[in-house]
C-alpha cells in the first residue's frame, strides 16, 4: 500500500476523525452503515480499540474505533456509530468496520484536489497512510500479550 | 258789594254789549270763506309748486325717452345694415374667388372653354344669396379661339317669365339650374354690366335692372393677369326682390318700416308699396320721401324728424345703397307722452291727496280753538272784528288781541275799586280815635293793677294796689287780700321745703352709697358675665373640637372600611394570581415536554439525514461497482444492493414525512400553549397592575388614618386645655357671685333706711298740701294723678280749691 505517490481514485469519501479528515478512496469502501451501540457485542480480553462485533446481513463484522486507536483509548462509545466497511481492496482488513465520527461527503477527484488546494489548515489523512499504523495486536486477545 | 262798585260794573256791562253784538254777527259766519282758508292757500301753493316741478321733471323725462327711442331706431337700422352687408359680402367673396381661379387657369395656359365652364359651375354650387354667377372674357383672353365667351349659370326663379327663358336647363339632379353663354344670350359686350366695371377698373354693384322679368342687381368685378391686362369680368347676380323680403319687419313697437334705396335713388325695397320697388321706381314717386331726400343726402348716417315721422338713414358701405327706417312720430311720442303724463298725473294726485289730508287734519285741530275764540269774543266782546277774508291764523290773532284788551279793561276797573276801599278805611279810623280817648283813663287804672300783678308775678309780695270807689278799686282791694293769703302760704311752704331739703340730702348720701354698691355689683356681674361667656366660648370650642374629633374618627372608619375592601380585593387578586401561576407552570411543563419532543424529533431527523447521506454514499459506491461490473450475475447482486439501498431511502423518506407531520402537530400544540401562556401572562400583568393600585390605595388609606389619628390626638389635647380653662373660669365666677351677694345685702339695708326717710318726707308733704288747699286751681292746672306704686304712702285724692275766684 505504501507507494511513493498515492494513487488517485474517481471518488473520495471524506470522514471526520477528531480534528482530522480521514479520506477513503471509493474502492476501499464497501459500505457505510450506522450502528446503534445496543447492537454491538463487545469482546472481552481485546484492546479497547476493538469495540466488538455486529451481525450484519448474515456476517460477523468487527468494529474498530479509530479514536481509541489513535488518541484516547478510553474514549466514550457514542449511541450511534458511523462505520465504514472496508472492501476487498483493503486485503487483510477486508470486511473490517472502521468507526469514524461522521461522514462528511462524497466528492469527485477534481473536487478533492480543489479542496486540498483551498483548505490548507485541515489535516487530511489518507487511508493508505492509516492502515499501516493499525497494530496487529489489536486483533488478538490481550491475555496472550501478558 | 258797595253801590259805587255796582255802578261801575253796570257801566262796563253796557259798554261790552255792542261789541258782543258785532262779534256775534261775525261769528255767525263760522263757516269761513274757503277762499281765504289757510288750508286752501297751502293746497294751492303746494300743488302748484309740485305741478311745476313735476312738469319740468316730466319734460326732462320726455326728452330722455325720446332720445332713447331715437337711439333704438338708429340701432335697429344699424343692425339691418350690418345684415345687408353680411348677405352681400359672401357674394363679393364668391366673385373674388372665381376671378382668382380664372386668373390661375389663364396663367397655366388653359384654353378649353369647357374648363372655364366647369369652373363657373363649381363656384355656382357654392353660392348662397346670389342666384347666378358667370365669367365673361375680354376679347380672346381666356379662350383664344373665341372672341367673346361668357359661361353663366343661374337658378330657375319663379319670377322669370316662361316665354323669356334664357339658356339651357341642366340634366338631373341639377335640373333647376340653367346655363347660358351671355354673348349669344345677351350680347354682354354691349351691356353696362360689362362696360361700367371695365371702365371703372374695380368691382361695383350695378343699379337694379330688369333681367328677363327679374329685378336684379349684379356685382361685377374685372380681373387682370400678371401683366395687368384685362382678362375679363366676373359677376354674380342677386335677386333684389328676395333680398327685400328680408327687411319686411317693423322698426319699433310694431310700427315703421325699412326701405332700401340705391345710390341713384331707385327703390330696392319699399314695404308699404312693394310693386314700386319691384318696378325700381325712383324715390320721387313717394312724396314724403321726395321731400326729405335732400336732408338724407347731407351725411352718410343720421336721423331726421319731419313730415310727422322719424327718418333714420345709413349708407351700406359695400354697395353704396341707403337704408332708411321710417317710424311715425305718434308711435314714439304717444308712448313717451303716455308714460310722462301718466306718471306726472299720478304723482300730482298723490301729492294733492296728502295735502288735503293734512289740511283736514289741521282744520279739525284748529276748529275747537277757533270756536273757543268765538265764544270768548261773544262773551267779552272786542275792538277788533273778524273779516271774511281772513284765515285761521289771522282769526286766532284777532281773538288773542281782543282777549288782551279785555284783560286790560278789567285791570283798570279793579284799580278803581281799590281806591274806593281806601277812602272807606280812613273814615273808619277817625271814628275809632274818639273811642280811644275814653278808654285811656280806664287803661291807666288797669295799668296800675297790672303793675301790682306783675310785681306779684315777679315774686314781690310786699306791694299793695290803690283802692278807690270805682270797680277797679274793688278789684285792687280783692287783690291785696289775695296777696296776704299767698304770702302766708308761701312762708309755710318755705319752712317745709327746708325740712325736705335736709331729708333729701340724707337720701342723696344713701343713694350715692347704693349707687356705688350697685356699680360694684354691676362690675362683678359684668365680670361674672364675661367669665360665663368665656366658659361658654370654651365649652363651644370643646364641642367643636369634639365634633371635629368625631368627624375625624368617622373619616378613619370610612378609610378603614375602604382599606378593608382594598385588602379583600388584593386577597382575591392574589388567589387569582396563584391560580394563574399554577396554570402557567402547568403550561410551561407542557411546553417543555413539547420542546423535548421537538428536540427528540430534531435528533431523529438528524439521524435520518445522516442515514440518508450514508445511503447516498453507499448508492454511489454501488453505482461505481456496478459500472465496473461486466458479469451480469454480479450485476444482479449489485442491483439487489441498490434496491436495498433504495428501499432504505424510501423508508427514511417515509419516516421523515411522518416526523414532519408530527412536528407540525407538535408545533401547533406549542403555538397554542404559547398563546395560552401569553394570555395568562397578560392577565397576570393586569392583575399585577391591579395589585399595584390596591397597594397604593392601601398605602393612601393608612396614610390618611395616620393623619386623622394625629388630628384626633391634637384635638384631645385642645379639649383638655379647654376643660382646665373652663374650671378656672368657673372658680372665678363663683368668687364674683359671692361678692355680688354681700353687696346686695348692703344695698338692702341701705334701701330700708331710704324708705324710712321717704316716709318722713311724705308726712311733711301731707301737711304742706293741707295748707295749700286754701287755693283753688282750674282743672287743667291741677297735676295729673300718678299711678300708685306698691308700698308707697297713699295720697289724698280730694281736689284742692282756691278761695280766690278765678275767671276761667
Amino acid at each position: 500500500m505504501n507507494a511513493p505517490t498515492l494513487p488517485s481514485y474517481s471518488r473520495y469519501i471524506l470522514t471526520s476523525l477528531g480534528e482530522q479528515t480521514l479520506v477513503f478512496g471509493d474502492v476501499f469502501v464497501s459500505e457505510i452503515i450506522l450502528v446503534e451501540r445496543a447492537y454491538l457485542l463487545p469482546l472481552p480480553f481485546y484492546t479497547p480499540a476493538l469495540l466488538g462485533v455486529i451481525h450484519r446481513q448474515g456476517e460477523i463484522v468487527s468494529l474498530t474505533s479509530l479514536r481509541r486507536l489513535l488518541s484516547d483509548p478510553n474514549d466514550l462509545i457514542p449511541e450511534k456509530l458511523t462505520v465504514v466497511l472496508l472492501s476487498k481492496v483493503a486485503q487483510d482488513l477486508a470486511g473490517v468496520g472502521l468507526v469514524v465520527d461522521k461522514v462528511q461527503s462524497s466528492v469527485s477527484s477534481e473536487q478533492y484536489a480543489k479542496l486540498r488546494h483551498q483548505d490548507l489548515t485541515t489535516p487530511y489523512l489518507q487511508l493508505e497512510d492509516l492502515l499501516p499504523r493499525i497494530p496487529a495486536y489489536i486483533w488478538q486477545p490481550q491475555r496472550w500479550l501478558l | 258789594m258797595t253801590p259805587t262798585t255796582k255802578k261801575v260794573r253796570s257801566e262796563i256791562d253796557k259798554k261790552s254789549q255792542p261789541s258782543k253784538q258785532v262779534s256775534q254777527k261775525e261769528s255767525q259766519g263760522k263757516n269761513f270763506s274757503k277762499q281765504t282758508s289757510l288750508g286752501s292757500r297751502l293746497l294751492i301753493l303746494v300743488v302748484g309748486s309740485a305741478l311745476l316741478g313735476l312738469g319740468g321733471l316730466g319734460y326732462f323725462f320726455y326728452q330722455e325717452l325720446l332720445k332713447g327711442a331715437k337711439q333704438e331706431i338708429e340701432e335697429k337700422l344699424s343692425s339691418q345694415v350690418n345684415l345687408i352687408e353680411s348677405k352681400l359680402n359672401p357674394v363679393q367673396q364668391s366673385v373674388l374667388g372665381l376671378a382668382a381661379s380664372g386668373r390661375l387657369l389663364n396663367r397655366q395656359g388653359i384654353k378649353d372653354p369647357e374648363v372655364y365652364k366647369q369652373l363657373v359651375f363649381e363656384h355656382f354650387k357654392t353660392l348662397n344669396l346670389a342666384i347666378a354667377i358667370g365669367i365673361g372674357q375680354a376679347p380672346n383672353q381666356l379662350v383664344p379661339e373665341r372672341k367673346w365667351y361668357y359661361p353663366y349659370f343661374y337658378r330657375d326663379q319663379k319670377d322669370v317669365k316662361v316665354d323669356q327663358k334664357v339658356g339651357a336647363r341642366l340634366a338631373a339632379p341639377n335640373n333647376n339650374v340653367l346655363f347660358s353663354d351671355l354673348f349669344t344670350g345677351d350680347n354682354y359686350p354691349e351691356k353696362d354690366y360689362y362696360k361700367q366695371p371695365v371702365a371703372a377698373a374695380k368691382g361695383l354693384w350695378m343699379e337694379p335692372y330688369e333681367f328677363y322679368g327679374i329685378s336684379m342687381t349684379t356685382y361685377i368685378m374685372p380681373f387682370y393677369n400678371d401683366a395687368n391686362q384685362l382678362l375679363g369680368v366676373v359677376g354674380a347676380d342677386v335677386n333684389v326682390t328676395t333680398l327685400g323680403e328680408t327687411f319686411g319687419g317693423s322698426v319699433i313697437s310694431d310700427a315703421g318700416y325699412f326701405t332700401v334705396v340705391s345710390s341713384t335713388g331707385n327703390l330696392l325695397t319699399y314695404p308699404p308699396e312693394p310693386p314700386k320697388a319691384k318696378n325700381r321706381e325712383s324715390y320721387q314717386s313717394i312724396p314724403e320721401l321726395n321731400s326729405v331726400w335732400p336732408k338724407l343726402q347731407e351725411r352718410s348716417a343720421g336721423l331726421v324728424q319731419t313730415e310727422g315721422k322719424f327718418w333714420a338713414y345709413r349708407k351700406v358701405p359695400s354697395s353704396g345703397w341707403s337704408m332708411i327706417a321710417v317710424v311715425p312720430e305718434s308711435t314714439i311720442l304717444g308712448r313717451v307722452l303716455l308714460i310722462t303724463v301718466g306718471t306726472t298725473t299720478a304723482v300730482a294726485a298723490l301729492l294733492t291727496l296728502a295735502v288735503l289730508w293734512f289740511i283736514s287734519n289741521l282744520n279739525r285741530r284748529l276748529k275747537p280753538i277757533l270756536d273757543e275764540c268765538d265764544k270768548l269774543a261773544e262773551a267779552k266782546g272786542g275792538a277788533l272784528t273778524v273779516s271774511k277774508n281772513e284765515d285761521e291764523i289771522e282769526r286766532l290773532t284777532i281773538s288773542f288781541q281782543n282777549l288782551i284788551e279785555q284783560i286790560t279793561t278789567s285791570e283798570e276797573r279793579i284799580k278803581e275799586e281799590v281806591g274806593q276801599t281806601v277812602q272807606a278805611q280812613e273814615q273808619l279810623n277817625q271814628s275809632r280815635q274818639s273811642e280811644l280817648e275814653a278808654n285811656l283813663q280806664l287803661e291807666n287804672e288797669i295799668g296800675g293793677l297790672l303793675d301790682v300783678v306783675s310785681s306779684l308775678e315777679e315774686g314781690d309780695l310786699t306791694v299793695q294796689a290803690e283802692v278807690s270807689d270805682r270797680a277797679t278799686g274793688l278789684v285792687a282791694d280783692t287783690l291785696n287780700r289775695l296777696r296776704e293769703q299767698l304770702a302766708e302760704i308761701i312762708a309755710r311752704v318755705l319752712g317745709t321745703a327746708q325740712q325736705v331739703a335736709s331729708g333729701a340730702k340724707d337720701l342723696e348720701e344713701l343713694a350715692r352709697t347704693v349707687a356705688l354698691n350697685t356699680v360694684e355689683e354691676a362690675q362683678s356681674v359684668a365680670q361674672g358675665q364675661a367669665l360665663t361667656e368665656q366658659v361658654a366660648t370654651l365649652a363651644q370650642n370643646s364641642v367643636s373640637q369634639v365634633s371635629k374629633a368625631n368627624q375625624s374618627l368617622l373619616t378613619v372608619q370610612a378609610t378603614v372600611e375602604d382599606g378593608q375592601i382594598a385588602i379583600n380585593t388584593l386577597i382575591e387578586g392574589i388567589t387569582v394570581l396563584q391560580k394563574g401561576t399554577a396554570q402557567i407552570v402547568q403550561r410551561m411543563k407542557t411546553l417543555g415536554e413539547f420542546v423535548g419532543l421537538a428536540e427528540q424529533f430534531v435528533q431523529d431527523q438528524g439521524q435520518i439525514a445522516s442515514l440518508t447521506q450514508v445511503l447516498a454514499i453507499n448508492a454511489t459506491l454501488v453505482a461505481a461497482r456496478a459500472a465496473e461490473q461486466r458479469d451480469p450475475k454480479q450485476f444482479i447482486g449489485v442491483a439487489r444492493e441498490f434496491e436495498a439501498i433504495a428501499g432504505q431511502v424510501n423508508s427514511l423518506a417515509t419516516q421523515t414525512n411522518e416526523g414532519l407531520s408530527v412536528l407540525q402537530q407538535r408545533t401547533a400544540q406549542i403555538q397554542s400553549v404559547v398563546s395560552a401562556v401569553d394570555a395568562e401572562v397578560q392577565n397576570l400583568g393586569g392583575l399585577v397592575a391591579g395589585f399595584n393600585i390596591g397597594v397604593d390605595q392601601s398605602q393612601k388609606a393608612f396614610y390618611s388614618v395616620r393623619k386623622v389619628t394625629e388630628q384626633v390626638v391634637e384635638l384631645g389635647q385642645n379639649v383638655t386645655e379647654s376643660s382646665f380653662a373652663i374650671a378656672d373660669a368657673a372658680d372665678s365666677t363663683a368668687k364674683y357671685i359671692g361678692e355680688i351677694a354681700s353687696l346686695a345685702e348692703q344695698t338692702a339695708s341701705l334701701t330700708s333706711t331710704a324708705r324710712l326717710q321717704a316716709e318722713t318726707i311724705g308726712d311733711l308733704a301731707e301737711r304742706l298740701l293741707q295748707g295749700i288747699q286754701f287755693f283753688r286751681l282750674p282743672t287743667y292746672m291741677l297735676p295729673k294723678a300718678e299711678p300708685k306704686l306698691i308700698g308707697t304712702a297713699v295720697q289724698d285724692e280730694t281736689s284742692s280749691e282756691f278761695a280766690l275766684s278765678h275767671d276761667s
